[in-house]
């Protein structure tokens, strides 16, 4: 019997992957659904870990008939009997709690029976998270017309131009076709031959006769026959086959020209609680994330602004204190400037994201509204205004910059006002600024 | 000079083969078992967790439950709440056996006399297996499967192809022929025949009913049920028959019936297939021991793992979940052997036919002939119910209590016997569902039975929605009767709209 032992540790792994993958595609809403439920309560910045997601069980079910357990007699065989005997009775477990051979699914801790728990990968979660958003209304810039291609290295291929030959792939599978063809060893021909000149060395000075009658004749000649086996074994396998090229494989990939900056601009002045500021600071976070993960080329600005307005990098945005009242234009101005020096509209998408309480100065919600609809808007492709805190009465209990903001997009289409008054708030508004225009939820 | 075959706990591929050498050596010369050639493969937890979500099976189509299962596992894995098995075993030619590499060298050893020569021997010599799977064919008609389901997803889109695939996997468990043997085909001819069928259905589906003669018409109406027969399997009725799938969606229902039937004799072979294996792992080592080829540390290793591999928790053991199979069989079948071998009194009135037989021929005769229900019902002896402690219970539904009728005494050991093999028959463990009536001549209902047993009843709520299953592959009115007897127990109907078919939202 051919017993083989195979070792298979080196196989690629993951061959589970193509059908977690349509797993993760059929809950996918609700996996969103939990994403939705746990994003309030904990901080989104986490990278690298993975997610744990919990979902309802209904529409992964895989039904099939079964057995009703409460219903019909049965007779039920078990081992260890200790003191029974016939006629026994036993008192059945309440609320049909089977015992023994139940088929109740071990729960995971906290986790209820019609749900099921599993984790997901941050790429995973990342991709769901900010499926079907998009920054809205980009357009390449510059020279519209000309596509510019990149090419990308992509594998291998079987045919291709010589110039790009992988020698390195071609000769493994020469090397591994010659062996499975068993193809005789070049140094194995070569000590053959040496092992004749020995001989030959060995028949000079003899007679034909003589030569033919000694031991090392017969064994001249089965040299010879080996040699020419092995030749001609030999040369019947070739060393490199046309079967064993490889190619270096490329391909075209478009290569975007379209390039946009995101404005972060947020209110860190005292009217803004330490709430507000969490608020504020968690949409930020989603829209970095969402900004960083899905564009390559898309710059970020950070404005903090209390009465005066300063750009500071990602990690002081997110993490500096700061006090004091509020003018808003200060950052619009500030924004301006950095347009002026860094981003030519001409060549720049532009888009804003600003977040605030809904205070200002006063005297200020003149000027803004003068620097937003004669320098801003009109160059920026999207505006979001996110206004932060709870609402009383049906009014806001901060400030009234969100009525400005109203009044401007009877004249601007491209502004966005939105409400957040809990981190629940966040991702369903968040999705519905970026919302892929036309597609449904 | 030591006979050792291996010392320390670590095994590398030499010591492997020896002990491959070594056990072939017992299982075929001693014991004179007849295996496939084996395929040993090493694989890592990963490639473990991959075996286990494609049903044990080396490759398998993509679906998303598989996904389910596989980040289930992984998840219960990585959390502790689940072992691995050290081995999984495929009945394929040559037989292919999947060793884990963190076993030990012991845990190898154990493992390749368990599945390579004790699973093995099983599976190419009981009648089941024998009957009813090709391991020939397995792994090609898996790949084939797989190739042809990628092709439809690309042809026609996942959706729906998963869409037909749950459907089909609904009724799988009554998609088997339990009677009529399946012919084995290889992968190659399978391929040819799909081709062939697939072009042959289409051509048919339109002119079926245009060219039907009028007279033939009014015949058809004298015979007041069709099919003639009851069909037992449902996914072969519905790819014949079914009005609404299309040519590919009917390949996909022979797919999914024709790998429900490859397991088929899995689940009817457990307790003997288990126990079996486990006799050839205890004999093996023994043997091995005894002539000094492996050493007390080893044995020592080896009783441990034998010993939490065949515990039996008592019933009201909080870890007990019903008979464990590998220490039922192992029982019976080491019962048998000493029957055989050094028979007492009870044993001369209990197995007069075994008594003083040579037990190698006595146990290959059992393996080869004999599934779970029959095997338990023919030697399951006195003194494996004294040592388990058997006892039976009554159970009525609409009683409080719990009757103890029977104990490991003379009165109850055959009563204990027949209850303990009734509950292995395959009516007891997936209900018996059958197509009676399909009117196809009017309103097209379906019409399944099924065939209560015990009285039991099926579960309402799943009832239900496998129903909305059938009635999409179906396309028209489904009803499903459970009679017990001649008593009517429920009637199920699908409460869907008509003419739903596949492509239309799932109705839960």
């Amino acid at each position: 019997m051919a017993n083989t032992i195979i070792d298979r540790r080196k196989n690629p792994g993951s061959k589970s992957s193509d059908n977690r993958q349509k797993f993760i595609k059929r809950t996918k809403k609700e996996i969103r659904k939990s994403i939705h439920d746990t994003l309030g309560k904990r901080s989104i910045k986490g990278s690298g870990d993975a997610q744990d997601v919990v979902i309802n069980r209904k529409g992964i079910d895989e039904p099939q008939f079964n057995h009703n357990p409460q219903s019909g007699s049965r007779d039920i065989v078990l081992p260890g009997n200790k003191d029974f005997v016939e006629g026994d009775l036993l008192q059945k477990p309440k609320s049909g709690q089977g015992q023994g051979g139940g088929e109740g699914e071990a729960s995971n801790e906290g986790i209820g029976e019609d749900e099921f728990g599993f984790a997901l990968s941050n790429d995973e979660f990342v991709n769901i998270l900010f499926e079907d958003l998009e920054l809205p209304h980009m357009i390449s810039k510059e020279n519209k017309a000309v596509e510019r291609f990149e090419l990308t290295r992509s594998g291998y291929t079987n045919d291709g131009n010589p110039s790009q030959m992988n020698l390195e792939k071609s000769m493994v599978n020469s090397l591994g076709r010659k062996i499975a063809l068993k193809t005789p060893k070049l140094k194995k021909i070569k000590e053959l031959e040496e092992e004749l000149a020995n001989l030959d060395k060995f028949f000079y000075k003899t007679t034909k006769e003589q030569k033919e009658a000694t031991e090392e004749w017969v064994r001249y000649q089965e040299i010879e026959e080996e040699i020419r086996k092995l030749r001609i074994r030999a040369n019947a396998i070739s060393f490199v086959d046309p079967v064993d090229l490889r190619y270096n494989n490329f391909s075209k990939k478009p290569a975007p020209i379209s390039q946009a900056v995101v404005f972060f601009v947020m209110d860190v002045s005292a009217s803004m609680t330490q709430d507000h500021k969490d608020l504020a600071k968690r949409f930020f976070m989603l829209l970095n994330l969402f900004v960083s993960r899905k564009y390559k080329r898309v710059d970020c600005v950070f404005i903090r602004h209390h009465i005066l307005a300063t750009e500071c990098d990602e990690h002081d945005f997110f993490n500096n204190k700061e006090n004091g009242g509020t003018i808003v234009s200060s950052a619009f101005k500030l924004a301006k400037e950095i347009i002026d020096d860094r981003y030519s509209p001409n060549e720049w998408n532009l888009y804003f994201s600003q977040a605030s309480d809904g205070d200002n100065w006063d005297n200020d919600n003149e000027e803004l509204l003068q620097v937003l609809s004669n320098d801003i808007l009109p160059i920026t492709q999207y505006f979001s205004y996110i206004q932060v805190g709870t609402k009383r009465h049906g009014y806001y209990n901060s400030g009234n910059l969100l009525q400005e903001y109203i009044k401007l997009q009877a004249n601007h289409k491209n502004i966005i006002t939105k409400h957040i008054e809990d981190t629940f708030d966040i991702y369903p508004v968040f999705r519905e600024i970026f919302k892929i225009k036309g597609k449904n939820e | 000079m030591s006979n050792l075959i291996y010392t320390g706990s670590s095994w590398n591929f030499d010591k492997l083969y020896r002990m491959m050498d070594a056990c072939e050596e017992i299982a075929v010369n001693d014991m004179g078992l007849d295996c496939f050639p084996n395929q040993i493969e090493i694989i890592t937890v990963e490639q473990m967790l991959d075996a286990y979500s494609s049903v044990g099976m080396p490759l398998m189509y993509n679906h998303w439950s598989f996904g389910k299962s596989f980040i289930g596992n992984k998840q219960q894995y990585s959390r502790g709440e689940m072992g691995l098995a050290y081995e999984l075993v495929i009945n394929s030619n040559p037989c292919i056996n999947y060793l884990m590499e963190e076993n030990s060298m012991t845990t190898q050893s154990l493992v390749i006399a368990h599945a390579a020569f004790g699973h093995n021997h099983f599976f190419k010599n009981n009648y089941l297996f024998k009957q009813w799977t090709s391991p020939d064919a397995i792994v090609d008609y898996l790949l084939f499967a797989k190739r042809y389901i990628r092709e439809c997803e690309e042809k026609y889109g996942v959706e729906i192809v998963e869409e037909t695939l749950d459907a089909c996997h609904a009724i799988q468990y009554q998609s088997i022929n339990k009677y009529k043997r399946p012919n084995k085909i290889s992968a190659r001819e399978e391929m040819e025949q799909q081709r062939t069928r697939s072009e042959y259905l289409q051509s048919q589906v339109n002119d079926l009913w245009r060219t039907l003669p009028e007279t033939k018409k009014e015949e058809k109406k004298e015979e007041k049920t069709w099919p003639s027969e009851p069909e037992e399997n449902l996914l072969y009725f519905l790819e014949k028959h079914s009005p609404v799938l299309t040519s590919w969606q009917r390949e996909m229902c022979r797919i999914v019936r024709r790998v429900a039937q490859y397991f088929y004799p899995q689940y009817q072979t457990k307790v003997m297939n288990e126990g079996f294996a486990s006799f050839t792992h205890h004999y093996i080592f023994n043997k091995l021991y005894d002539e000094g080829k492996v050493d007390d540390g080893a044995m020592l290793e080896f009783f441990k793992l034998h010993s939490s591999v065949l515990y039996q928790p008592s019933f009201d053991s909080p870890n007990y979940s019903g008979f464990n199979p590998y220490a039922l069989g192992f029982a019976i079948l080491k019962d048998i052997q000493r029957v055989c071998s050094e028979p007492d009194e009870e044993d001369k009135h209990w197995f007069p036919h075994l008594v003083d037989t040579d037990w190698r021929i006595t146990i290959k005769d059992i393996v080869a002939n004999y599934r779970d229900e029959s095997a338990i019902l023919q030697f399951l002896g006195p003194k494996v119910i004294r040592d388990q402690g058997m006892f039976n219970l009554h159970d009525e539904v609409h009683y409080d209590d719990y009757r103890v009728t029977s104990i490991h005494n003379d009165r109850g050991y055959k009563n204990i016997r027949k209850s303990l093999s009734s509950s292995y028959e395959t009516a007891a463990m997936i209900p018996d569902i059958q197509i009676t009536n399909a009117d196809i001549t009017g309103n097209r209902d379906l019409t399944l039975l099924h065939e209560s047993y015990k009285g039991k009843r099926l579960d309402e709520k799943t009832a239900n929605q496998v129903l909305s299953h059938v009635q999409k592959l179906w396309g028209y009115k489904v009803k499903l009767y459970t009679m017990h007897g001649d008593t009517l127990l429920d009637v199920y109907e699908c409460k869907q709209e008509s003419n739903s078919k596949v492509g239309s939202d799932i109705l839960i």
